[in-house]
Formats: structure tokens, C-alpha cells, sequence
């Protein structure tokens, strides 16, 4: 039981990275900084899209996601190629 | 060890015989005294148009019967009763002195019509698509590709004017992979600077703008790619065409992030298509759902056609949550890859993306006015539905060149 609980909690505080969305494009340096503020180290600030990205603790993202100015926050997610191949679709 | 198909393996297109003789006789006098002959050594008397009704009357009931026709005007008969029969009046015919000449009739097919295939001047993706024949190349348009990057040394792209940028870290924009060079190239690819290799890009003018968002080994984060769209739409790129993307679950709504990002960029006069994915096999009659990012709405969706004109086995469908929004040529394309190998054949729905972008290229240089949603719009009004093929599976159809 405790050991669950302390994997639980060790979970959480994995650091991920995550694609934050915002309302506003020209206020998107106000959420940057309030990012920062909850303990998100900033990576990008993609003005034109309106995506910011960033690494922090798991357990941050119902913050986030919670944050004003934020329109969706998740995890980020990767993509992969299959083996370039004549017979396998690309 | 043997590599794979290293060129296109150009389809022999035979004529297809259709079992009767086409027989041209001499036009002064030869003809009805052939004609004469002829009706005295079939079994079904001819018809002879246009004798008994209209002319088109007269064909459609020779066809129905296998009888024979003639067209008195042209001095012509085709021959019926099977093509053994047929080959041996024509022989005695000409026996006679009466026959300038005799061969088989061959179906005609319309041109641009499936099944297409690669020749020596041009893949089949091109003719497909009619961007073999299109008036336009892409000149003036900045298409992106964003991918595994780009052998910026090879022969057809060496002198070419291409920017770039790797958001990979520690990589630079050099494709090792291959993928990236392939779709580049049939999105805009130049005239092939080695001999006996097809044109096999589709806007040829277009200003090409290459992101590396995948690395070495074909992988890539989600940030690199959202990086490399920010960078065409800060470079003025009109259309990015993105071969990638992850299997989606049933029913698995679109991801907002990226549809927001391709409604900003369709608001700035971007069209982003993508790959719809290739985790279908239509053997089993298993389809799969669009991927993402291209299930989301504003986002245009390509699914792979064969050369026969028919969906490859492999492409997704519009059966979840996001449609498919048109088709192009996937299964067998022939495109550069890096040296040392220069070409290769592909297939798969990261093939038929770029074929999309281009053609939006050629009609982006049509009208400047076809940009963002309205370059969208006129890409789907033109789309050619297929025979036999469901919106499903092709969206609005197979996309055209103006």
C-alpha cells in the first residue's frame, strides 16, 4: 500500500513536456509567465500558432489547463516513421 | 544484397483487343464489291450503317450481337464473330485485292483515365493528376515540407534555391532517412538531371521550403513539427505538406491543438495537408480511421489511390471522427531519395500528400486569390470522384491540376 502510494507520488512528479494552447495570441507572453510562475521551465513561445511548450512536473497539468488566458494544455506526444521500404506503407 | 526497386518499373500498357477486325478497303468501287462479298460470308448479315435507324442504334445492336459493321462513309467494316473469324474474312478479303489494310479494334479508353502508369517522360502520379499537362509549375508559391529533411546534394536539388531549417537538436536539415527527400520531391521536385528518369515532381517552380521536424531514424516530437509550421507561416509559406502522423482510436475526437493551429493558418492564407495514414488493410476489409493531425477539420486529409484508380489497401478512411477530404496517387511513386541510391519507388499515404500540396501549388499560381480556405474550396470542387471508389474512402476525389 504505501509503496503504491510512494509510486503514485513519484508518478506525478516525472517531468514531461507540454503543449500549452492559448486564447489570445498577442497576450501569450502573459502566459508564459505565468507558467513560469507555476514552475514550468519554458521552452518555446510560438507566437503565429499561438503554442507555447514547456517541461515540468506531471502533476502540473490540471493547473495549467486551469490557468486563465489557457485554452488547452495536454502532454506532448511524438510521431514515427515506419522503416523506409518499398513494401511497407510510409 | 538486392534493393528494391531502385526505378520506376514502367507498367507496359497493351492495347486491349476488343475480338472483332477493323478492315479498310479501297475507296473507289473496292468498297461495295468488298461489302458485297462480305454479306455472302457472314453468319449474321452486317449491319450497315446507318441503314436501319439511327447510327448510334445501328452500333448498339451490332455490339449487342457481335455482328459485323459497316460504315459505307469510310470505306470501313469491323469484323465480328470472334477474332479467329474475324482475321480469316479479313484474310480472303484480302485475298481479293479489296483490303488497303487490316488489324485488330482496340478499346479506346478517355485519357486521364485510370489505370495510369509511369512512362518515360513522367510518373503515373503526374498524369493522374494532369500536372504533367498543366500551364502552371508553382512559380511564385512557397510550399513547405515538413519531414525527415532533405539531400540538399543531390543532382536535382543541388542548384536548386531551397531554405531550410532542422528543428531537430543536434541534426542538421541532410535527410538520412529518405523520406523527407521523397516527399519533397514529388511535391516540387525539378526536371530530373539524370537521363531515363520520369519528371516526377508535381509544381516544379515552387518555391520549396524544407523543415527537418523528424529525425534521422524517422521520429519526431510534436513540438518540432508545431515549430516547423510556425516557421513556414512566418516564411509566407502558402501550403505545408506534413507525410506524418499517429494511428487514431475509434471514435477519438480530433486534437484541438491542432486544428486550432490549422484554422490560424488557413486564416493566414495557409493550406496544411497531411498524410491520412496507413493503418487500414482493406484484404480483411479492415479500415482505420483518419490519423491525427489529419482528422482535424481544417486540416486536409489525403488518402492513397493506386494506379487503377481504386484506394490502396492500405489508406485510412473517413470512418471516425474526421473525413477524408480528397485523394491522390500513393501506391508505387517514384521519387529521389538521398545519394547514393538517388530514386526509389514508395508507396503509402505520405506519398499521396505531397501530390496534394503540389497541385495546390499550380492552383495557388493560378489565382492569387486561392489561398487559405479558398485554395481549399477549389481543390475539393475540382476533385474527380474515381468509379467504384465511396466518399469514405476518397474524400471529394482525386485531385487536379488547373
Amino acid at each position: 500500500m504505501g509503496n503504491t502510494a510512494t509510486k503514485r507520488a513519484n508518478k506525478t512528479d516525472e517531468l514531461t513536456s507540454f503543449i500549452v494552447t492559448v486564447h489570445d495570441r498577442e497576450a501569450i507572453a502573459s502566459v508564459a509567465l505565468k507558467l513560469e510562475a507555476l514552475g514550468v521551465d519554458v521552452e518555446r513561445v510560438m507566437k503565429r500558432t499561438g503554442v507555447l511548450s514547456g517541461r515540468g512536473p506531471v502533476r502540473l497539468l490540471s493547473k495549467i489547463t486551469a490557468l486563465p488566458g489557457v485554452k488547452h494544455a495536454r502532454e506532448e506526444h511524438g510521431f514515427q516513421l515506419p522503416p523506409l521500404h518499398g513494401s511497407i506503407p510510409q | 544484397m538486392a534493393v528494391e526497386e531502385t526505378m520506376a518499373s514502367p507498367l507496359i500498357m497493351a492495347p486491349q483487343p476488343t475480338g472483332r477486325r477493323l478492315v479498310r478497303f479501297e475507296k473507289d468501287g473496292g468498297a461495295k464489291e468488298a461489302f458485297k462479298l462480305l454479306n455472302s460470308m457472314l453468319d449474321i448479315p452486317p449491319f450497315i450503317a446507318p441503314e436501319y435507324g439511327s447510327l448510334v442504334d445501328t452500333m448498339a445492336a451490332a455490339a449487342e450481337r457481335d455482328a459485323t459493321v459497316i460504315l459505307p462513309r469510310f470505306s470501313v467494316a469491323a469484323i465480328g464473330g470472334g477474332s479467329a473469324a474475324s482475321v480469316s474474312i479479313a484474310q480472303m478479303l484480302q485475298v481479293e485485292g479489296l483490303v488497303v489494310d487490316s488489324r485488330p479494334e482496340f478499346w479506346m479508353f478517355a485519357l486521364g483515365d485510370p489505370p495510369w502508369a509511369d512512362d518515360t517522360e513522367r510518373t503515373w502520379g503526374l498524369s493522374a493528376t494532369g500536372a504533367d499537362l498543366s500551364a502552371f509549375t508553382g512559380a511564385g508559391i512557397r510550399l513547405a515540407v515538413l519531414d525527415t529533411g532533405i539531400d540538399l546534394a543531390h543532382p536535382d536539388y543541388v542548384s536548386r534555391a531551397i531554405t531550410h531549417a532542422s528543428f531537430v537538436p543536434g541534426e542538421t536539415v541532410d535527410d538520412v532517412q529518405g523520406h523527407g527527400t521523397h516527399c519533397a520531391g514529388t511535391a516540387a521536385a525539378g526536371p530530373p538531371q539524370a537521363i531515363n528518369v520520369p519528371r516526377y515532381g508535381v509544381a516544379p517552380g515552387a518555391e520549396l521550403f524544407v523543415a527537418k521536424v523528424l529525425n534521422n531514424r524517422g521520429a519526431g516530437r510534436e513540438l518540432d513539427i508545431i515549430a516547423g509550421i510556425e516557421w513556414a507561416l512566418d516564411n509566407g509559406c502558402e501550403i505545408i505538406s506534413m507525410s506524418l502522423g499517429r494511428a487514431t482510436g475509434p471514435q477519438e475526437a480530433f486534437d484541438p491543438l491542432y486544428e486550432d493551429i490549422a484554422a490560424e493558418a488557413l486564416e493566414a492564407g495557409c493550406l496544411i495537408v497531411a498524410a491520412a495514414g496507413n493503418d487500414s488493410d482493406r484484404r480483411y476489409r479492415y479500415v482505420a480511421p483518419v490519423s491525427s493531425p489529419a482528422n482535424a477539420p481544417s486540416i486536409m486529409a489525403v488518402a492513397a489511390i493506386e494506379a487503377d484508380g481504386s484506394i490502396a489497401p492500405y489508406s485510412n478512411g473517413g470512418i471516425g471522427t474526421g473525413p477524408i477530404d480528397v485523394a491522390a496517387p500513393g501506391s508505387g511513386v517514384f521519387s529521389s531519395v538521398p545519394r547514393p541510391q538517388l530514386y526509389r519507388t514508395l508507396s503509402g499515404t505520405s506519398m499521396a500528400c505531397p501530390h496534394v500540396a503540389g497541385i495546390a501549388a499550380l492552383w495557388a499560381q493560378s489565382d492569387p486569390a486561392l489561398r487559405g480556405q479558398r485554395l481549399w474550396d477549389q481543390l475539393v470542387a475540382v476533385a474527380e470522384p474515381l468509379a467504384g471508389q465511396s466518399a469514405m474512402d476518397i474524400g471529394k476525389g482525386l485531385v487536379k491540376a488547373p
